[in-house]
């Protein structure tokens, strides 16, 4: 007899080879619990390599997900289940694990070829050094060839489906919905019958197993969280960046141009925006970092919306450019999408450790607001916060925050805002302060909806000749560095946090709505018309 | 129909090279060929990279852009992208293109962006006072080369022709109406045009082209004609056995052996062996004109061939169906 017990909170790891299918059976755990109605956050873990050796340390690949009757903000440090489907997935993540956590092993992979792999002299599902934690060892891919026996797979083919068998059998243990997988393999795999109905036997053979054996003694519910009313969908943050850049461009009336160099975790933004030629954005993916951002640049002296995306190696090539674009005072927009470590560091690991150089990295004085993103969803709202910064902003040069305009080099006496000698170095640096819309004098000097499509370029002051130019209004200077976190599939952010910017006054009501995770609400029911955003009154 | 004149292209800003260098005589024809050829400076774009030349645009009273080393033909590219009513010239040196932004040379050949850049070569590098530069002799002994140089220089055009450039040609600072010419054939080229110009610095590399005087010389290349020059054209260039080729007395082989120049031949083989009559030490020996001027797809009509604009009041309501996607759920 299995009891339910309600719970608040767990944290589950999907953890196996590169091949296993981790992290879509991540996917589609996450679906079913967003189905519920519970707060996640995910923490998708590639291996570095793109194909690494099977049963190998390096080719683990794992998917954490957090969720909760509780508002969360994290995917968790310490799992309370992990999944392993092989030896090297057990002891790649076996540190992690506090106390009593449930581990669900499969026994399969567990031979002494594979534990030798990654050095294990005895099988430690069998010599009780798992004996602090709570261990199911169960032959889940013999389950799963002996369900899907009907479908007349090979025996290869056959095992692929154990993931779909490892999910049903979480799905139960979680009381999790199921129609939301099963229509999902339906449609996947559409074309290949064979296929869907081995996957969709596994998964069943998997929830079945759960509700049958004695194994499980207790099942678990947690209730959905409370969450503002809206209409949700699942985002990533690279997605929901690529679209908050379309949609400020699209309020701004201009076309989006994207300068990038593929870079790890950034190309996903490129892959994103190539896909929406057809909303008037232009990609181009040029032949290093530095042409990207140049050509981003050379777009917005045509009159485009100047993007680059990249990570942290890709901005200290830019640099260059990033001062000549505040220097011009054209509109850019720079997105780091954050990677850990230094130089070239860990493509596939993140970290927060860009803020330094995307405030301080210039040469001379050329402050640039910068902004942090703070969930996925928050992704979207940030891009466009940029993009609305980065036409409107008047000069720059007049009153930013100390940190953008502390001198950097000895000869400069002191920094005229915070009026502290750079010689004498703060004990902690100056606070990071991102200049406000609010707090600039003049901000509204052109018209954030006046601007048309390819309008005349800006003439570069040669002299008083640029008087009988075609000009367009003067322009604003512009730049803006978007800090945001590389995550997937987590849902818009639910609460509010204070602003790092004053709030938008479209941002908020119409795209993502005033209940924060709505994105259903119709973009077109914004304030039109070509009156100025009330950004002057914000401060 | 208002006449345009020279003057309309000149800024207000007083030049600033060193007396007698080349980059004048190049200014000059510029401010005259352009309203020859009837295009407005508000339609009129320089993107330059840093150097001596680079201070182009701040005389031409157009658009320009003074940017950053090296990193003009990137910013041009998204400019041209952007804007198909321009006329975008990308302005540089030995250098600014072929040192800190040979990658960007290279790619923006390759991809066949429609500028037109003009590559002012004068073996040295002049803003700073006096370095070999990647087109520089071996041996070359400047400040930072007191020993000579050592190592091998670029040759510009075989350069660009390995790039796959579809317009590479040269002319010469001290020919007003060559350089008019090549200059005129390489703005109508749609496509990337590179046009590399002898340009003497007479403070840091005196001289450096006046070995032309002496030698063989110039070997001018006009499309059609067999490739003579020299006294009388008693002078031509024939193909060796080896694909290569070479200059023969025209006394010798006869008129009808000499090769004639094909600047629209698909393959680029031939311009590209003419490319290496160049000398690369001491130049006594240069062919100049059109190598190569072949029509291929230029890559900024391509990239806009792809690219559609929703209607304004369309574009909102597309962009929601696509934040909203497809997978939605609701919470009351
Ligand atoms: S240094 Fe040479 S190239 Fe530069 S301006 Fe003077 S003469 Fe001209």
């Amino acid at each position: 007899m299995t009891n339910v017990r309600n719970i608040d909170r767990v944290v589950i790891r999907f953890a196996g080879d590169s091949g296993d299918g981790m992290q879509l059976t991540g996917d589609r755990f996450t679906a079913d619990t967003a189905a519920i109605g519970n707060d996640f956050s995910t923490l998708p873990n590639f291996p570095a390599e793109i194909r690494a050796p099977a049963g190998t340390i390096a080719g683990v690949s794992s998917f954490q997900l957090h969720f909760a009757d509780f508002d969360i903000r994290t995917p968790g440090d310490r799992p309370d289940v992990l999944v392993a489907m092989n030896p090297a997935a057990l002891k790649a993540n076996l540190r992690d694990l506090p106390r009593g956590a449930v581990i669900v092993a499969d026994t399969h992979d567990f031979t002494t070829r594979n534990l030798a792999k990654v050095g294990y002299a005895a099988n430690p599902l069998e010599d009780g050094s798992l004996g602090a934690f709570q261990v199911h060892a169960l032959d889940l891919t013999g389950m799963t060839v002996g369900a899907v026996a009907a479908f007349g797979l090979g025996r290869k083919e056959a095992s692929r489906s154990k993931n779909m068998f490892a999910l049903g059998l979480l799905t139960w243990l979680y009381s999790r919905p199921t129609e939301g997988t099963e229509e999902f393999l339906s449609r996947k795999f559409a074309s290949k019958p064979q296929i869907r109905d081995a996957n969709i036997a596994a998964f069943r053979a998997g929830y079945a197993f759960g509700e049958t054996t004695e194994a499980f003694t207790v099942r678990y519910e947690i209730a959905a969280a409370p969450m503002p009313a809206g209409t949700y969908r699942q985002i990533s943050g690279n997605t929901a960046l690529s679209y908050g850049l379309m949609a400020g461009a699209a309020k701004a009336g201009m076309p989006l141009y994207l300068g990038a160099y593929p870079i790890t975790p950034a190309s996903d933004v490129l892959h994103e925006l190539s896909k929406a030629k057809h909303h008037g954005v232009t990609t181009f993916q040029a032949e290093d970092e530095i042409a990207a951002v140049g050509a981003a640049l050379g777009a917005s002296y045509g009159g485009a919306l100047g993007v680059t995306s990249t990570s942290g190696p890709g901005v200290a090539l830019k640099m260059e450019t990033i001062s000549l674009a505040v220097m011009l005072e054209l509109p850019l927009v720079i997105c780091d999408v954050q990677r850990a470590g230094p130089a070239t560091g860990m493509p596939t690991k993140t970290e927060q450790a860009d803020l330094f150089q995307v405030l301080y990295g210039r040469h001379g004085e050329a402050p640039v607001p910068v902004l942090a993103a703070q969930s996925p969803g928050d992704c979207f709202d940030i891009a466009v916060e940029a993009v609305r910064i980065a036409l409107h902003l008047p000069h720059s040069g007049d009153s930013c925050c100390p940190t953008a305009t502390w001198p950097t080099g000895p000869s400069r006496g002191w920094c005229r805002t915070c009026r502290r000698c750079p010689r004498s170095t703060p004990a902690s640096p100056p606070k990071p302060t991102a200049r406000t819309a609010s707090s600039s004098p003049t901000c509204g000097t052109r018209s954030w909806l006046g601007l048309g499509p390819s309008p005349a370029p800006q003439a570069w002051s040669t002299g008083s000749a640029a008087s009988r130019r075609p000009t367009r209004p003067a322009t604003s200077p512009t730049i803006r560095t978007i800090t945001s976190s590389w995550s997937s599939s987590a849902k818009p952010r639910s609460t509010a946090s204070p602003p790092i910017c004053p709030p938008w006054w479209w941002t908020t009501q119409a795209l993502s709505g005033a209940s924060r995770p709505t994105c259903s609400s119709s973009v077109g029911a914004r304030p039109t018309g070509r009156s100025r955003p009330p950004c002057a009154e914000s401060g | 129909m208002t006449t345009v004149n020279r003057k309309e292209f000149v800024s207000d800003q007083e030049v600033r090279w060193c007396p007698g260098c080349g980059d004048y005589a190049v200014l000059a024809a510029f401010q005259s060929l352009m309203p020859q050829l009837g295009i407005k400076r508000e339609n009129t774009v320089i993107v330059s990279g840093i150097g001596c030349s680079s201070r182009f645009p701040y005389y031409v009273d157009s658009y320009g852009l003074h940017s950053i080393h090296g990193r003009a033909p990137a910013i041009a590219t998204g400019l041209a992208t952007t804007r198909p009513d321009l006329a975008v010239w990308v302005v540089t040196g030995d250098g600014d293109a072929l040192s800190i932004g040979g990658n960007h040379l290279i790619h923006a050949l390759r991809r066949n962006v429609n500028i037109t850049i003009m590559l002012f070569n004068n073996r040295i590098y002049g803003l700073t006072k006096g370095q070999y530069s990647p087109t520089s002799e071996v041996g070359k002994v400047t400040k930072s080369t007191p020993a000579g140089s050592v190592d091998t220089p670029f040759n510009p055009l075989s350069l660009a022709l390995g790039a796959e450039a579809t317009f590479v040609a040269r002319t010469v600072d001290s020919n007003r109406a060559h350089l008019t010419e090549v200059l005129t054939a390489a703005i109508a080229h749609r496509g990337a045009s590179l046009v590399e110009i002898y340009q003497n610095c007479p403070i840091f590399n005196d001289g450096a082209f006046d070995d032309l005087k002496a030698g063989p010389g110039l070997i001018p290349l006009r499309h059609g004609e067999p490739i003579t020059f020299g006294p009388d054209q008693s002078q031509g260039v024939v193909r060796s056995a080896d694909g290569s080729v070479r200059v023969v007395d025209v006394a010798q082989v006869g008129l009808e052996a000499i090769l004639v120049h094909d600047a629209h031949a698909s393959d680029p083989s031939q311009a590209f062996a003419i490319s290496r009559l160049t000398d690369s030490g001491v130049l006594r020996q240069a062919p100049i004109g059109i190598f190569r001027n072949v029509e291929r797809p230029a890559f900024d009509d391509a990239m806009r061939a792809q690219v559609s604009m929703p209607a304004p009041e369309e574009r909102l309501a597309a962009l929601q169906a696509l934040v909203s996607g497809q997978d939605t759920w609701t919470v009351a």
